[in-house]
């Protein structure tokens, strides 16, 4: 057995490797690729608790599952297709590659780390944008995870190409008590807020001085609007903070930066002589030491392992709809992993392979476990197989975004969506053309300009943006706080049923889904493309049956009985869900 | 050394107990109200589905221009008090209906809180949740009865009517969005509550039952928790898009819009009796501009020159039909205003006094608990801390505020641990 963590005093990592030895699965952990030990882990766990497991899911299912994971959008109909019937077997293999190497793939992994770092806070200094951008760029070059999140800790928005990632600070106005809560949360997995004023009255492992000791990091630091009027930050000098706990106010306590338990030693500088720039109401203020600085080399470091636990729980769940550690910033020892040993392995293989996130993904992603069926065994009862065992796929609702395009991708609506936002732009240009007549004589009217490309593109970029906030505000958590778990709502439910966006996508217009169904003869036919479109899988007999009578019911109007029946599928939980 | 914390965790449960329980310890008093027994039997009461009823005024209605009026002192304001129904009792006399009715009502004069951050918004949290802000998010109030008296209910448990476009959003916290407000923006029927032109009736009940076939099947053999959730989704707005002339106050008979009034808050305040007679759980109205810290008076002489009289003919209303035996009424602001008057006649944020009215089941109404000093400077008899009315919003429709919500694995006290109801105000 390998551990690449150094076991700390911390109290969790001594459950953690007591626990891990109790259950110790024979396995020479190197050797091995780690999508196979994840399964060993999971299965020696499985036959432990005697409980059994899903089969395999179906090439239609894992495809799907696969898409929205890796991509965020479920495949189109023929590309389904062709994956059903080819008959190679590293055929998952190879999908999972080509997903990864897609386009698709950086604009996802975009998006889920823009919500998971930023909680859909609205922009204060960095354009959503730009940081998605970033962000895209960084997935897309497969940039090492503890080198982004280095990017971001260290960021001071000066530097333009870095500018973006000054979001994480710049966009919480750089307050301290937020960044605590937040570096903890998410890069620790450690949440904590309780304790801010004393110890955590709940949680033993979190204590009064974790708090102080990361806030010192982050305490100096705070917004300078340069002359430009762009904001970025400043440091000034901070040592250590003092704090008391408010059972014992007479007491006070000090520290110096300190990840947890891990005091970090910073150089000593003469008074007087710690500014590259000294503070004034002009010039940012530089210190010769940032502690930004330190806490972006020491967080994101083999020096302190809660980092690479925290983010391989974290990808963890982004594919298997659960955190080994659940919920994900608890990590503490009364709320131990489901699979401790695995834990390890999953942060010693992150870190060891210079967090190579594609690479991690697509472990997983291989994995049997991941590859199960999220159908129960039959004759098994499903209060048996509790979620963090893993035994059967967890199912996860669609993110607004995933929603939004899945939807775009069932109905093949994205020429009606393009006309849309075309006619929503000519008619704004003539509104505002309008505007311009009534104001000023026809002598003094500028020449018409000529449209120019890229700010069409930009537009058109903004209206489709836009379409996606609607299904945000409808379907997204509360901005500042995490995804939460899978909810319905019944405004969820009138959206999908009767607002505009969605049904303006569903009756027959120009080359989308209706339109098309409408067009062929056989109600088989129709149905298998329905069901591929849509549920990216083909129907069942019962499935073709109710088609054709569906049909035969309304053949005075079929492309409005096809309608009905492309409406009742992506109303469906079998599409509002990843499963 | 002092924090000013940041935290917002569903557990925090610590300090802030010891100093409230001196002040408490210090109050004695028992207002009239002990003296007046309601003649309701109880059993009745438990018979009927228990309905609330909260009015929500943003921004801090003073308590000096509605209920706890301080004619000629110094910081009374220009207005005069004129007696109630309640003898001996009275109100300012920008609320001359409010007045006669008074017997129907429990005043508060007493209620009081820490600052809490958040301003406004804070404040309002701290009144809906019962706890502090930075304690939450905790479901308001709203919320919780929809979960704890309307959770299988086809129709929506918990409607907001509100002037403005949009309500608080995902009020419901942990309990989720199931018991989230259904928001009526400018008394409106909700978002997207039309069909589209393509499915008409016929074809729409289609649509539905096509949906629920594959939502069957689907769910054979899988974890049934989602996809339950996501069927009654469905239910609910198929319910509600075949009742959308539950949100047509046009429905109601013109004498009705005429007492009502024709502006928002008396056309909201019909929608309000509309939605409790087709049998809503809970139902809140709104009422902005209450912030008055410029020109003070004009602003409370227009805003409740528009609100005491539908408030007090709705009252009358579900008092006449019987419905006040099983529907507890409220209204609640974020806080008071201060007793200084500034120099351009405004009045500023006030959290350590200002009054709350209560009425209909389970209250002792027709009496006043609590009391500030001469001028409204500072309470003067019974203080009661808003964490206490949160339990007692609770107990009078029945619920018990010490049990717990399930949250995840987690239980959570439905009412904030270290308080208690208001003994007093409860039959």
């Amino acid at each position: 057995m390998v551990f690449s963590l150094t076991i700390s005093s911390r109290a969790f990592l001594i459950v953690a490797f007591v626990v891990a030895s109790t259950q110790s699965v024979s396995v020479n952990a190197d050797d091995v690729p780690l999508n196979q030990l994840i399964d060993r882990h999971i299965d020696a766990t499985l036959a432990e608790r005697k409980l059994s497991s899903a089969e395999p899911a179906s090439d239609a299912e894992f495809m799907r599952r696969v898409y929205l994971d890796l991509n965020g959008t479920i495949p189109e109909p023929k590309t389904a297709r062709a994956f059903i019937k080819d008959s190679d077997t590293e055929k998952r293999t190879k999908l999972i590659d080509q997903l990864l190497a897609s386009e698709n793939y950086e604009t996802h992994m975009a998006t889920f780390f823009d919500v998971m770092l930023m909680e859909r806070r609205p922009d204060k200094y960095v354009t959503t944008p730009e940081w998605r951008t970033f962000l895209a760029e960084s997935f897309g070059a497969n940039k090492p995870l503890n080198t982004l999140v280095a990017e971001i800790l260290g960021a001071d928005g000066v530097d333009e190409k870095l500018r973006p990632a000054a979001k994480f600070y710049l966009d919480r106005a750089v307050a301290k008590d937020v960044l605590v809560r937040d570096i903890g949360r998410l890069f620790l997995g450690i949440d904590l807020q309780c304790a801010q004023c004393h110890d955590h009255p709940d949680i033993d492992d979190y204590l009064h001085q974790h708090y102080h000791g990361l806030s010192v990091f982050v305490a100096g630091s705070k917004t300078f609007k340069q002359p430009d009027g762009k904001f970025v930050l400043q440091e000034v000098v901070m040592r250590e903070v003092e704090f008391a706990s408010v059972f014992d106010p007479e007491t006070t306590n000090k520290t110096g930066p300190r990840l947890l338990d891990a005091l970090m030693e910073i150089p000593e500088v003469k008074e007087g002589e710690e500014y590259v720039e000294k503070p004034s109401r002009t010039v940012r203020s530089v210190l010769k030491f940032s502690l930004r600085k330190l806490l972006s080399e020491k967080l994101p470091s083999e020096e302190t392992p809660e980092f690479a636990r925290a983010m391989a729980n974290r990808l963890w769940a982004m594919l298997m709809g659960r955190g080994i550690v659940h919920p994900l910033d608890m990590h503490h020892a009364a709320n131990p992993p489901s699979h401790p040993e695995l834990l390890d392995e999953l942060a010693s293989r992150l870190s060891s392979s210079k967090y190579d996130v594609k690479d991690f993904l697509r472990e997983l992603a291989l994995s049997a476990t991941y590859q199960r069926s999220s159908l129960i065994p039959d004759g098994i009862d499903p209060e048996t197989l509790p979620a963090d065992s893993f035994a059967v796929a967890n199912m996860k609702g669609l993110s607004p975004e995933q929603l939004f395009e899945s939807l775009l991708v069932a109905t093949q609506a994205s020429a009606v969506l393009e006309q849309q936002i075309d006619e929503a732009l000519s008619e704004e240009a003539a509104e505002a053309a309008a505007a311009k007549t009534v104001e000023k004589p026809d002598s003094e009217k500028p020449a018409t300009e000529e449209p120019d490309a890229e700010k069409i593109a930009e537009a058109r970029r903004v209206k489709r943006a836009a379409r996606v906030t609607e299904f945000i505000t409808v379907f997204g958590s509360v901005p500042g706080q995490p995804e939460g778990e899978f909810a319905a709502s019944l405004p969820q439910a009138l959206f999908l049923a009767n607002s505009e966006t969605v049904s303006s996508w569903v009756p027959a217009k120009p080359g989308n889904l209706t339109e098309r169904l409408a067009a062929l003869d056989d109600s088989g036919q129709i149905a298998d493309e329905l069901f591929l479109s849509v549920l990216t899988r083909l129907p069942g007999q019962d499935e073709r049956t109710l088609v054709k009578e569906h049909l035969e019911a309304g053949k005075a109007d079929r492309p409005k009985a096809v309608a009905a029946l492309v409406w009742s599928l992506l109303a469906s939980a079998e599409f509002r869900l990843n499963h | 050394m002092k924090y000013d914390p940041a935290c917002s965790s569903a557990v925090h449960q610590v300090s802030r107990r010891s100093m409230l329980g001196n002040m408490l310890a210090g109050a004695g008093g028992i207002g009239m109200l002990g003296q007046l027994v309601h003649p309701l039997v109880a059993k009745e009461i438990e018979a009927k589905k228990k309905q609330v009823l909260i009015f929500l005024l943003n921004g801090g209605l003073s308590q000096f221009e509605s209920f706890d009026p301080k004619p000629n002192t110094d910081t009374g304001g220009p207005f005069r008090s004129i007696p109630t129904s309640v003898p001996g009792t009275h109100f300012s006399e920008l609320m001359p209906y409010t007045a006669q009715i008074a017997d129907k009502l429990a005043v508060v004069r007493s209620m009081f809180a820490e600052k809490v951050p958040g301003s406004h918004g804070g404040a309002r949290e701290y009144v809906v949740t019962g706890r502090p802000p930075q304690q939450g998010p905790y479901p308001w109030i709203g919320p919780v009865y929809s979960k704890l008296l309307a959770d299988n209910e086809d129709l929506p448990g918990n409607i907001h009517i509100t002037p403005s476009r949009w309500g608080p959003r995902q009020d419901a916290a942990f309990l989720g969005p199931r018991h989230a407000s259904l928001v009526l923006s400018g008394g409106k029927p909700p978002l997207n509550v039309d069909r589209p032109d393509l499915f008409n009736k016929e074809l729409d009940d289609t649509r539905y039952k096509l949906r629920q076939i594959a939502d069957l099947r689907f769910s054979q053999r899988r974890r049934t928790a989602y996809t339950e959730a996501y069927q009654s989704s469905y239910d609910q707005a198929a319910q509600l898009i075949r009742q959308k002339e539950l949100f047509d106050v046009t429905k109601e008979s013109e004498k009705d819009q005429l007492r009502y009034g024709s502006h928002d808050v008396g056309r909201h305040c019909l929608m309000a009796r509309r939605l409790l007679q087709k049998g809503v759980t809970c139902v809140k109205v709104t009422h902005n501009n209450y912030d008055s810290h410029m020109e003070n008076f004009n602003f409370h002489l227009e805003q409740l020159g528009e609100f005491d009289q539908p408030f007090a003919t709705l009252m009358q209303d579900l008092d006449e039909s019987g419905a006040l035996d099983h529907t507890l009424v409220m209204l609640v602001t974020e806080f008071g205003r201060t007793p200084v008057i500034q120099p351009d006649n405004g009045r500023d944020h006030w959290q350590d006094s200002w009054s709350v009215i209560l009425g209909g089941c389970g209250i002792q109404t027709g009496g006043v608990l609590g009391a500030t000093n001469d001028n409204g400077t500072e309470i003067s008899d019974r203080p009661v801390h808003v964490g206490e009315m949160f339990h007692t919003y609770m107990r009078a429709v029945g619920l018990d505020p010490t049990a717990t919500h399930q949250v995840g694995g987690n239980k959570v006290p439905i009412g904030a641990p270290e308080r208690a109801a208001v003994k007093e105000l409860l039959i």
